[in-house]
């Protein structure tokens, strides 16, 4: 028997598969498409104190290997979150992240401090690498200095959660941001979150995103994060004692083994799931697959194993 | 390649899932559409309106490395991009599953179940699909989004479809027919040679073309208008699909006369179940700001015309 089962700072999950923050709603949107009592653990779309109705259309676009996005955070606010959807997330029946978004600090705490008393969230994932709007999000991602400062902030309102932090790869080197916010009482960190991109119609010489600019995910930045995960993890995280949530374009369980031979512990998939929201089972299926034909009897023999 | 993975279980049938169809026909309507007819051992119930997503190529999530195969696997020519209206993802097999509105459902007597699917080529996963040959396996996820709301006192229905989105006013005037509803049928094309009907669909609509090589010269909800303006009184129900012009310039005809209008909006979307958030769609609000986004894959993509905002 395999043992799938991963610790992200305390929280068991019975194996690494999760949803990524943004691409899975609340979980009532996939239900009739994969069992989400067979992940590791939920993580919800991006939660702000008051209700945002997102970006203009077009919102998405395609490319060559990847999916641009510029939602704009849309999202049903913090109250109707409590009432609507927190209900749902405790028939789920695996832990809950509850990702959380702001214009400014105070924002975001007032967030963490609501979640830090509901039973069901097992942690918070503090979004501080949105590249799609115009106040919060990645400005804090993207300075050490911000990082530490918005870290420190949240770790305070988060006493009895646990706290990750998900970083931006839009930065020259992704170990400092990393490094901030372990130092500043991250429990966990998340990486990586989209490349700020850009498609241009040359009909109309103007950007196809109605916010111009959008973030890149999907199967084109899959090696660079598996790269930013190696970065982190031997030069901040595996030191600390900090496990790594790895995401960015990860799509089969090839893909996630090269993640967990990286350094990371938690596995998050977004884009994949759009189209075959199955793909998280599947992929959990298919390390268990690898791990018995390679003679492992458990998930975290691999986990940074790369030599 | 097994397709165990994807395929629903029936002993819990749900409202919705992934199927994997088989081609039955694919065949070229006229030089720009094709009609493509996948069969399945059983679906969930549909309504005209609806949606199903196409997955254009192979599915990710299993073991072996996903790769971007030829997008003719048959040892053909490599896929040609018909048009530079998708130029990041031409001649490749696109990423995400590409919606299409259902064309028509048929439930045959041994249980099994034929859906139309209506397209053009216009990209890399309409042309993936069009090389699509009788067997070969589809995987489809669906039925998605709402369909017409037919369920009304209206003894009339009034049915116009323009260009590809002729397909599912198809689907909702053969359902109204059977269902004992008269009803009366626009469709609009460019031209005759650009008209997805078979020969005895034809003779079932009112035709406009634009070059008026077939029928009656000019845009569909001219067509409409004008039978509007001799004298119609009976209360209908107008529904519609195709180009947002053409959507605009119907829903601008019934208002003024209080006529229900139904529209079948397109819109871009990554996934198609209400997740992703691409496919906004802004519509009125009695509260301030006076506009909320709805999506047009899970809220829609039928909208009440009266509900819309236009851009």
């Amino acid at each position: 028997m395999i043992d799938l089962s991963v610790d992200i700072a305390g929280v068991k999950l019975a194996n690494p598969l999760m949803t990524a923050s943004g691409t899975c709603g609340y979980a009532d949107e996939y239900a009739d498409f994969v069992d989400l009592s067979g992940l590791g653990a939920f993580v919800t779309k991006s939660i702000t104190p008051a209700p945002r109705p997102g970006n203009d259309y077009p919102r998405i676009v395609e490319t060559r290997a990847g999916l641009l996005n510029a939602i704009g955070l849309a999202n049903i606010g913090l109250e109707a979150f409590l009432d609507e959807k927190v209900p749902l997330l405790e028939r789920l029946g695996v832990p809950v992240f509850v990702n959380v978004a702001g214009a400014s600090i105070a924002e975001y705490v007032s967030v963490i401090e609501r979640l830090d008393h509901v039973e069901v969230v097992s942690g918070v994932e503090l979004n501080i690498s949105c590249p799609n709007v115009a106040e919060g999000g990645i400005q804090f991602g993207t300075d050490r200095e911000q990082v530490a400062k918005i870290t420190a902030a949240a770790r305070k309102a988060c006493r009895n959660k646990i706290l990750i932090v998900k970083l931006s790869p839009n930065v020259t080197d992704i170990t400092a941001p990393a490094r901030a916010a372990v130092e500043s009482g991250a429990d966990a960190l998340s990486l990586v979150n989209t490349f700020t991109a850009m498609v241009i119609d040359i009909e109309t010489a103007r950007p196809v995103l109605a916010n111009r600019t959008g973030g890149l995910s999907g199967p084109a930045i899959r090696p660079i994060a598996v790269y930013m995960i190696h970065r982190v993890w031997t030069e901040v995280a595996k030191g600390a004692g900090v496990p790594i949530i790895g995401m960015g374009g990860l799509q089969s369980a090839h893909d996630a083994i090269e993640f967990l031979l990286a350094g990371a512990t938690g596995l998050a998939v977004g884009t994949a799931t759009f189209v075959n929201p199955a793909c998280l089972t599947e992929i959990r299926d298919g390390i268990a697959e690898y791990l018995e034909t390679h003679n492992h009897s458990s998930v975290t023999e691999i986990i940074g194993a790369l030599r | 390649m097994s397709s165990s993975h994807n395929t629903q279980s029936f002993a819990e049938p749900r409202a919705r899932g992934v199927f994997t169809a088989s081609v039955l026909s694919n065949d070229p309507l006229c030089p720009e559409h094709y009609l493509l007819c996948l069969g399945m051992e059983n679906f969930p119930p549909t309504h005209p309106g609806q949606f199903i997503n196409i997955l254009c190529g192979k599915a990710v999530g299993r073991a072996d490395r996903p790769t971007f195969i030829s997008a003719n696997e048959k040892g053909g020519p490599p896929a040609q991009p018909t048009d530079l209206s998708q130029p990041e993802t031409a001649g490749r097999v696109p990423l995400l599953r590409r919606p299409f509105s259902l064309a028509g459902r048929r439930d045959m007597p041994a249980g099994t179940v034929e859906l139309d699917i209506l397209y053009r080529v216009v990209g890399a996963g309409s042309n993936w699909i069009s090389e699509r040959e009788i067997g070969d396996e589809v995987n489809i996820l669906g039925p998605l989004g709402n369909g017409f709301e037919t369920h009304n006192s209206k003894p009339l229905a009034v049915v116009i479809g323009g260009g590809t989105g002729i397909g599912p006013m198809i689907y909702l005037a053969e359902s109204l027919s059977s269902a004992d509803k008269d009803v009366k049928a626009f469709v609009g094309a460019r031209s005759a040679s650009a008209l997805p009907l078979t020969e005895e669909q034809k003779g079932f609509f009112e035709i406009t073309t634009d070059d008026g090589s077939l029928g009656q010269a000019g845009m569909v909800h001219e067509a409409f208008a004008q039978w509007l303006e001799r004298g119609r009184t009976a209360e209908m129900a107008v529904y519609a699909c195709g180009p947002e012009p053409m959507m605009k310039a119907v829903a601008d005809i019934c208002a003024p006369s209080g006529i229900e209008c139904q529209l079948a909006m397109e819109r871009h979307m990554a996934c198609g179940m209400g997740v992703c958030q691409g496919c906004a769609i802004k519509v009125k609000t009695d509260e301030p700001p006076g506009w909320m986004f709805k999506l047009a894959c899970k809220d829609g993509p039928v909208f009440n015309a009266g509900e819309l905002l236009w851009e």
